[in-house]
């Protein structure tokens, strides 16, 4: 089947293309030059004068695993105040902060987003967040394997075992637990928050195993980097949320010692300890370190005032926020040695003055970093807000007017606090189309998503232009994924399955013997249980695909 | 003007979510009642096709018809007077903000929970969660008054926080359980474990009742409080006044010693 979308102004920034008018086939969910000779062409949209992009891809949002589950139960009261009934092909549901399967899908998909990645999947846990992910319809998922509070991997580096055996460690975690990538939380930090230890800086090192945290992350960042996986070392960096932590985020970038990293949530890695109540924004200073390496990238982890919630694998973190918790209720777990889990219900509040100043820093970072192939657009859903605030965000950034009128409307001494009036930047079309696709697919090793070249997987969405971003990116006019027309002016209009995107590094099999060993003595399953086969994520996706990604990745930068 | 009236002419099969009515009388025009999409088990119906509307005044609205199978009837009310004539389904008046609602006959399960303000007045009987707490809240009925002429099911006051609930039967087991505060007074009697799990607040019984280990009898007391409020009940009329001006003592146990212990039930004559 071969379908036309005639006349839009093409938006693609991985082709270098701005808002150039052309018409766009897609045939049999794939992007194609055009018709062979003496095709017929089925279909024709006629979509002169529309802004056509690709499906946007969400690149850390946390939509399955079992904190998602706990965050889905803990809040009854927050899903009240957004039903979900079923209506048309669309099943009943959950809302707001932390949508049930189901609803994420068909919210993403309204919203024009086409991919979503989950970016902490505990190795032990892997089966249920792809079993989730598997209920979520319609884009594409894929996951970041959490490695670096666990037990086998200090042990390893406890032992001084060489990198090549950490590799193998690597490399086994990631095939065998279907992910993309590999992320590490708090290195260190949430084992050691077991032997009672609060905080962890980067140069301490665990009070059981002597290692520290800038080895984890130099060790897995070079991992990574040898079994060629294309994203880098996903890094939620030591001391979240703590005032002054940005000398940490500052000391993790030259502790990856040139190996390329990708900091998340950056916004919450960037506070200061300037001023009366000694809190203040270093967005500055992070997004000059972030222009100044180019190994480095980040995504922002946005927060918007209003209730969410809040689930982060970082156990240490979230006990000591547990008190700020609104409503007041918390789940802090040990998942199996493998690392923690923390859930806590936040209502981030426009008056208050951390809150409000977190909302600057968030968008000062985002104004500040010059190149928008390394920033992402993230909330870090739900911890910063729900993914369905983008379209606010987007406006934020694109708008400088709407952002001063909401920056007048904060906390005055945080508004005080912040540069963000100063800033004259507006994000255009383009570079929101670089943020929200091309770069992501990039980062990712996506070569067939982001953009929309001959090849690519048929994920095109199509903007009716609006003088409001907001209102333009809330409802495109069409969203296609794999070629079938998924979504309409907001509604769901089919229901597909979207692919897992995954990688499978070499690595040396004989790392199953000591893991089969160490597996048998301590863990609540055997190695083979553990392994997830290609057939049981076909099995798991009511249909999608598996789609595996190369691995291969260009030199060292710096 | 004209109270506002609504009778269901037919209900499909199903229970019927009645919940968006009131926030749409306070943000919408009257005009546009009869186009408001409700959900009925799988499907959603405008309002015009289940009820025929008349009158205009949205202060004093009046159900008619068998709504036994419709629930959320005013839900989020903020003011006037809501009439039922006959019996309800569950959720009357979930987090009722004021005004007062009239039920002539019975009602469903978790009619009031989580209310704030206003005050409901069932003649019938009630079922369970009446004035309790909707599930995973943190806090059951928050303010405001729930009386019941009949009987009442279990959990009555389920996490209840602020607020009275009077009751002129008896009120079915588990009463006031998990009760933070608020006063809770039934006057036929009470069943099993009540106050099971209570940290504050006062229940009051007259008639029999079966009492806890962990309750503890701290005897037998005269408390002004108690004929303040007995006073205060005589306009509601019989049995409500009944106890009042007589200085009859009460008997009072505190508990739930296995939670906080400091609420207290009253026996009163």
């Amino acid at each position: 089947m071969l379908t036309l979308l005639k006349g839009g102004k093409i938006v693609d920034p991985t082709r270098k293309l701005s808002s150039v008018s052309g018409d766009l086939f897609m045939r049999d969910g794939w992007i194609v030059e055009g018709p062979n000779p003496g095709e017929r062409i089925d279909e024709e949209i006629d979509i002169t004068g529309r802004i056509v992009m690709a499906g946007a891809i969400d690149m850390h949002t946390h939509i399955g695993g079992g904190k998602v589950n706990i965050a889905r139960n803990m809040l009854p009261e927050d899903h009240r105040f957004d039903p979900v009934h079923r209506a048309g092909l669309c099943r009943s549901g959950c809302g707001h902060a932390a949508p049930s399967t189901l609803t994420t899908g068909y919210r993403y998909a309204a919203m024009g987003y086409t991919a979503g990645f989950e970016p902490a999947m505990l190795p032990v846990n892997a089966r249920q967040a792809h079993l989730e992910m598997g209920d979520t319809p319609i884009i594409d998922k894929g996951a970041y394997v959490m490695l670096g509070s666990d037990d086998f991997l200090l042990r390893l580096m406890r032992e001084g075992a060489s990198q090549e055996r950490i590799n193998d460690y690597v490399g086994f975690t990631i095939a065998s637990s279907q992910a993309l990538g590999l992320k590490v939380v708090n290195p260190g930090g949430i084992s050691d928050f077991k032997f009672n230890r609060r905080a962890l800086d980067l140069d301490e090192a665990h009070s059981h195993y002597n290692v520290t945290a800038r080895q984890i992350v130099y060790t897995l960042a070079r991992a990574l980097h040898e079994l060629k996986v294309p994203h880098p070392l996903h890094i939620h960096a030591s001391n979240l949320g703590v005032p002054g932590n940005f000398q940490t985020t500052l000391d993790t970038i030259t502790g990856a010692e040139g190996f390329p990293i990708h900091l998340t949530h950056i916004q919450f890695h960037s506070y200061g300890t300037e001023g009366d109540r000694k809190f203040s924004s270093e967005a500055a200073k992070i997004a000059e370190a972030i222009n100044n390496n180019p190994h480095v990238s980040a995504d922002v982890g946005q927060i918007m005032f209003g209730q969410t919630v809040t689930c982060s694998g970082d156990s240490m973190t979230q006990h000591r926020n547990a008190g700020f918790g609104s409503p007041k209720k918390s789940v802090i777990m040990d998942i199996e040695c493998d690392a923690g889990c923390g859930v806590v219900p936040f209502k981030y509040k426009d008056k208050n003055f951390v809150n409000a100043l977190q909302w600057a820093v968030g968008l000062e970072i985002f104004l500040r970093v010059e190149d928008p192939w390394r920033i992402f657009l993230t909330t870090d859903h739900p911890n910063g807000a729900p993914f369905t605030s983008y379209p606010h965000l987007i406006r934020l950034l694109m708008d400088k007017t709407f952002r001063n009128d909401a920056l007048s409307r904060i906390n005055p001494d945080a508004a005080a606090m912040s540069t963000l009036d100063s800033i004259d930047r507006e994000y255009t079309l383009d570079e929101i189309a670089i943020m929200t696709r091309s770069a992501p697919a990039k980062i990712l090793g996506l070569k067939d998503c982001g953009h929309l070249g001959p090849g690519a997987r048929a994920d095109v969405v199509v903007y009716k232009e609006d003088s409001d971003p907001e209102k333009m990116f809330t409802a495109p006019e069409y969203v296609f994924k794999n070629g079938t027309m998924v979504a309409k002016n907001g509604d769901i209009v089919a229901v597909t399955w979207g692919d897992v995107h995954v990688v499978k590094p070499q690595f040396d099999r004989s790392i199953e013997k000591p893991l089969g060993e160490y597996f048998d003595r301590h863990l609540t399953q055997k190695l083979g249980n553990f392994k997830i086969s290609d057939d049981e994520i076909r099995d798991i996706t009511n249909g999608g695909g598996l789609r595996v990604h190369a691995c291969e990745r260009d030199g060292r930068t710096v | 003007m004209s109270a506002l009236i609504l009778t269901l002419k037919q209900l499909p099969l199903g229970r019927l979510d009645l919940s968006p009515l009131m926030p749409a009388l306070v943000s919408g025009d009257i005009s546009e009642l009869a186009a408001l999409p409700l959900q009925i088990a799988t499907q959603k119906i405008p309002l015009g096709e289940l009820f025929s509307v008349s009158g205009s005044d949205a202060s004093q609205i009046v159900l008619q018809g068998d709504l036994s199978r419709v629930d959320g009837i005013g839900a989020a009310m903020q003011s006037g007077s809501l009439n039922v004539e006959g019996n309800v389904g569950a959720y009357l008046g979930t987090g009722l903000l004021g005004g007062e609602i009239h039920v002539q006959g019975d009602v469903g399960h978790f009619a009031g929970v989580a209310m704030r303000k206003g005050t409901i007045r069932i003649k019938g009987n009630a079922g369970d969660y009446l004035g309790g707490i909707l599930p995973g809240a943190m806090q059951g009925m928050a303010g405001g008054q729930i009386i019941v002429l009949g009987d009442v099911g279990e959990r009555c006051g389920d996490r209840m926080r602020r607020g009275a609930i009077l009751i002129g039967g008896k009120v079915g087991d588990y009463a006031g359980s998990r009760m933070l505060a608020g006063t809770i007074a039934a006057f036929g009697g009470a069943g099993k474990h009540a106050g099971y799990g209570m940290r504050r607040g006062t229940l009051m019984i007259r008639g029999e009742i079966h009492l806890d280990a962990t309750f503890a009898d701290c005897g037998e007391h005269i408390l002004p409080i108690t004929n303040l409020l007995f006073r205060s009940w005589v306009k509601l009329g019989s049995p409500f006044g009944d106890a009042a001006g007589k200085s009859s003592p009460v008997h009072r146990f505190m508990g739930d010693r296995g939670a906080d212990g400091k609420g207290e039930i009253l026996l009163f004559k």
